[in-house]
């Protein structure tokens, strides 16, 4: 995922579109919302493990950035990614904290159609992944979610978490070296150091 | 087990380091086959990570679902319109304010203000002017000087209100400005009905 591309086309073109939505463009607001949807929807998915919770973050992270929208100033490290990433972030811990729990493993996520073996590997091999995901510590989670799929740099994690540069690092570390240890089954031969 | 720069190796793996960091790390991979390893790992699991997840929506129909709730909640209004709407009000109740102030002056210019009004506004101030700066009622020499510069003020007032009004209307032109001009979208911005350039 994206996390240090030089400034594109795209980019300028979001700047447009941004600046439109910010003085109430829906249009403008659709196209913004259009790319950043799967990113969000992912984002949550793998802090919470719940396809439907993340759905529902998903809403509830864009309206509400179209509440904030016109006072937002992407500027250093908050980045328009950076920014609905953090909204979601919140989002997913408060619906958490608040309904469920420890949800299960969303079944939806199995239900692959080509090759049936193939797809029910595949989908094992996600649903491990994810689980793996799961059993992180909080805090090292969302540092690792924030980075792999929600593609923010180290600045952009530090902003959105409030917690210095660093410490976005040690996290990083040790998110990291638990998940290959849980995985170690799928991954090189390797001793963890 | 010598001195691997987890950390830091993390961030190298992240592209999240500069300068003398990167050249150490660099040349640290290059002697080290445990953080050679490290990496490989890493970038296997990164793979791994990449699972495609099968969303219950696509973004289409996740929009079509906002678009209505966006409706009823509109943004907060944004500073420019904010400034925008005052500087109209404002100019139009400074406008409202010098035109009764104009219509004295004429009145005055063509000698409708009777002279025992002046008078009686100098006198006035004479009084209470000094009791604001908390000194002596003021004598003649003041009463004579507040007459004159009264009966002046009146005399330009046509003049000065002119240039004020258009002052007036120049700011609620900018005001407007600033309040319809933001809704604008650049035109070479294509419409959502055809375009497909949103990603999913
Ligand atoms: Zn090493």
């Amino acid at each position: 995922m994206p996390s240090s591309e030089p400034a594109s086309i795209d980019d300028t073109e979001e700047r447009e579109w941004l600046l439109a939505a910010q003085k109430g463009d829906q249009e403008a607001f659709a196209h913004i919302v259009m790319k950043y949807h799967r990113l969000i929807v992912h984002v949550a998915y793998r802090l919470s493990g719940d396809l439907s919770l993340a759905d529902d973050v998903a809403q509830d992270t864009f309206l509400k950035a179209w509440q904030k929208l016109p006072s937002f100033k992407p500027e250093g490290s908050t980045s328009l990614r950076a920014w609905l990433c953090r909204i979601a972030h919140n989002r997913t811990v408060d619906l958490m904290r608040r309904s469920r729990p420890d949800a299960e493993l969303d079944p939806t996520l199995a239900s692959a159609v080509d090759n049936p073996l193939q797809s029910v590997l595949r989908a094992e091999l996600a649903a491990e992944v994810q689980a793996a995901i799961r059993r992180l510590p909080e805090v090292s989670r969302t540092a690792l979610v924030l980075r792999e799929y929600g593609g923010l740099s180290y600045a952009e994690i530090a902003a959105a978490l409030d917690i210095p540069l660093g410490t976005v690092m040690s996290r990083l570390y040790n998110a990291r070296k638990r998940l290959a240890q849980d995985l170690r089954h799928h991954l090189p031969e390797g001793t963890a150091p | 087990m010598n001195d691997h720069p987890d950390a830091l190796l993390c961030a190298y793996f992240d592209g999240e380091l500069q300068g003398s960091e990167r050249q150490a790390v660099s040349e640290h991979l290059h002697r080290c086959a445990t953080c050679r390893r490290q990496m490989a790992r890493w970038r296997e699991m990164r793979r791994l990570l990449r699972s495609p997840l099968p969303l219950a929506q696509d973004s289409a129909a996740f929009w079509q679902e906002l678009a209505p709730r966006l409706g009823r909640q509109q943004p907060v209004i944004g500073l420019t319109w904010v400034w925008g709407l005052l500087m109209a009000l404002g100019s139009a109740l400074f406008q409202t304010i010098m035109i009764g102030v104009l219509l004295v002056g004429l009145a005055n210019l063509f000698g409708l203000v009777p002279a025992s009004w002046i008078t009686r506004l100098s006198d006035d101030l004479r009084l209470l002017l000094p009791s604001f700066l908390g000194t002596q009622p003021a004598g003649a020499a003041t009463q004579s000087i507040l007459l004159t510069g009264l009966t002046w003020l009146l005399a330009l007032l046509p003049v000065l209100l002119v240039l004020m009004l258009s002052l007036g209307m120049a700011l609620s032109f900018l005001g407007w400005m600033l309040a319809t001009g933001q809704s604008r979208r650049p035109s070479h911005l294509p419409s959502l009905a055809n375009s497909n350039t949103a990603k999913a």
